[in-house]
């Protein structure tokens, strides 16, 4: 190994540079006087070089550097302000549309549920009755056992009563129970008033739909909606509601 | 410069503050450096300010605080090659091999501290920089190795080079002075 090499293999020229590396070029330096006085004098300038003065940034420049740095804060956070604000107003005005859309379904018009009684009504021919008889009390032995809730047949005045049979008002069990009165056929639907959009009056509230008279009230707990082509004003007298 | 801390405290995050604590801490280290780099005050002061406030955006992606100063070094070091890079590169003066293995005395003791910052001013670019992460401000070969994006062995080689460059320029110096004190 020659006096470059050496040096070289010292000063971390070659990282890779084996341990045999080393201790060849310790042991040149260790029998080669000016290879101990050129690394000697390397020591003592590269202390130099460490204790040079080191010129140091103006007070000045400091002040202006932290101000605009100060400033670049300043501005992330505002930005960052600005985009939660809108994040929380984007949150704030779904939870409100959702809110209303929420009540809207829950407290939206029944004329929804008044089309689907009337349409029902229509379908209904008397071959679809599951059980026919003129006496509300057989009527309502044939309901017992059927539906989660009492129902009870009443008589309508100026109808016959005709028969009666279980079906579905917005997914919950009904029992619709049928009259008639001259030609015209009378549906009367029985139904738990709790989860249906239905009007929370007590009072009877009238409404027409394609041409078909539906009277519907609340009482125990128990949606009533008569559907007719009767004239609305009878139909309340027949339910002696008026 | 403290006051100016309580103001950017009261409105920014808590990594905000972090960043000018240690900002700070190593502000005069950066700021020579990049003197060394420019050899101009104003270039410097530029330099520094382009990298704090780059280092700044990027502060949250720095996982391992322990290397922010390697770390803004490297974005200052960054900057300042891309600055420079479509100017011609200083060339790289030719070594002799007497340049590396003389038996001249340099007589360290006898230079004047100007006289070996204006040799290290006029060092080759990578050389210098070099030289100020290595000997100036203590890095380890490795660090610097990532600072400068180059391998480790060149690190080394680019030192070892960089100190019988600047040998040199010292021997030549001192040779230049006793002439002119002959005549």
């Amino acid at each position: 190994m020659n006096c470059r090499e050496a040096q070289e293999v010292l000063a971390g020229s070659f990282p890779s540079a084996v341990d045999q590396q080393q201790l060849q070029a310790q042991e040149h330096v260790r029998g080669c006087e000016r290879c101990q006085s050129r690394l000697q004098e390397d020591m003592q300038l590269r202390s130099r070089v460490r204790d040079l003065a080191r010129e140091k940034p103006s007070a000045e420049f400091k002040e202006k550097l932290f101000t605009e740095i100060s400033r670049l804060r300043w501005q992330k956070t505002a930005r960052e302000r600005r985009f939660q604000f809108r994040l929380a107003a984007t949150a704030v005005i779904t939870l409100v549309l959702l809110a209303v859309g929420t009540l809207w379904y829950v407290h939206r018009s029944p004329s929804n549920l008044v089309d689907y009684l009337v349409e029902d009504h229509q379908e209904n021919l008397p071959g679809r009755f599951m059980t026919m008889s003129s006496s509300p009390a057989d009527i309502e032995r044939w309901f017992d056992g059927k539906l989660d809730f009492p129902v009870h047949v009443r008589m309508v005045r100026g109808a016959e009563l005709v028969g009666a049979r279980l079906c579905r008002v917005e997914n919950t069990q009904a029992a619709l129970v049928f009259y008639r009165c001259r030609s015209n056929l009378i549906s009367w639907f029985i139904f738990p008033q709790k989860g249906l959009r239905t009007s929370s009056d007590t009072a009877p509230t009238v409404s027409v739909a394609r041409g078909y008279s539906v009277i519907q009230w609340n009482d125990k707990g128990l949606t009533h909606a008569v559907v007719s082509e009767l004239e609305s004003g009878e139909l309340l007298a027949m339910l002696a509601l008026k | 410069m403290r006051s100016l801390f309580k103001n950017s405290k009261s409105r920014g995050s808590d990594s905000g503050d972090i960043y000018e604590e240690l900002l700070l801490a190593h502000l005069e280290a950066l700021y020579a450096f990049a003197l060394r780099l420019t050899r101009n005050q104003h270039a410097a002061e530029d330099l520094v300010q382009e990298a704090a406030l780059k280092a700044l955006k990027a502060f949250g992606k720095l996982r391992e605080k322990e290397r922010f100063k390697s770390w803004i070094f490297q974005i200052l070091r960054n900057i300042f090659l891309d600055q420079h890079s479509s100017r011609s590169a200083e060339s790289l003066e030719d070594l002799q091999e007497s340049d590396l293995i003389d038996g001249e005395s340099l007589l360290v003791e006898r230079l004047l501290n100007e006289e070996i910052s204006d040799a290290l001013d006029h060092l080759p670019g990578d050389y210098r920089v070099v030289l100020c992460l290595s000997d100036v401000e203590g890095f380890a070969q490795k660090e610097i190795s990532e600072i400068l994006g180059c391998p480790i062995g060149t690190v080394g080689s680019r030192l070892y080079r960089g100190r019988a460059l600047l040998r040199r320029k010292l021997i030549r110096l001192r040779r230049k002075g006793s002439q002119e004190g002959k005549s």
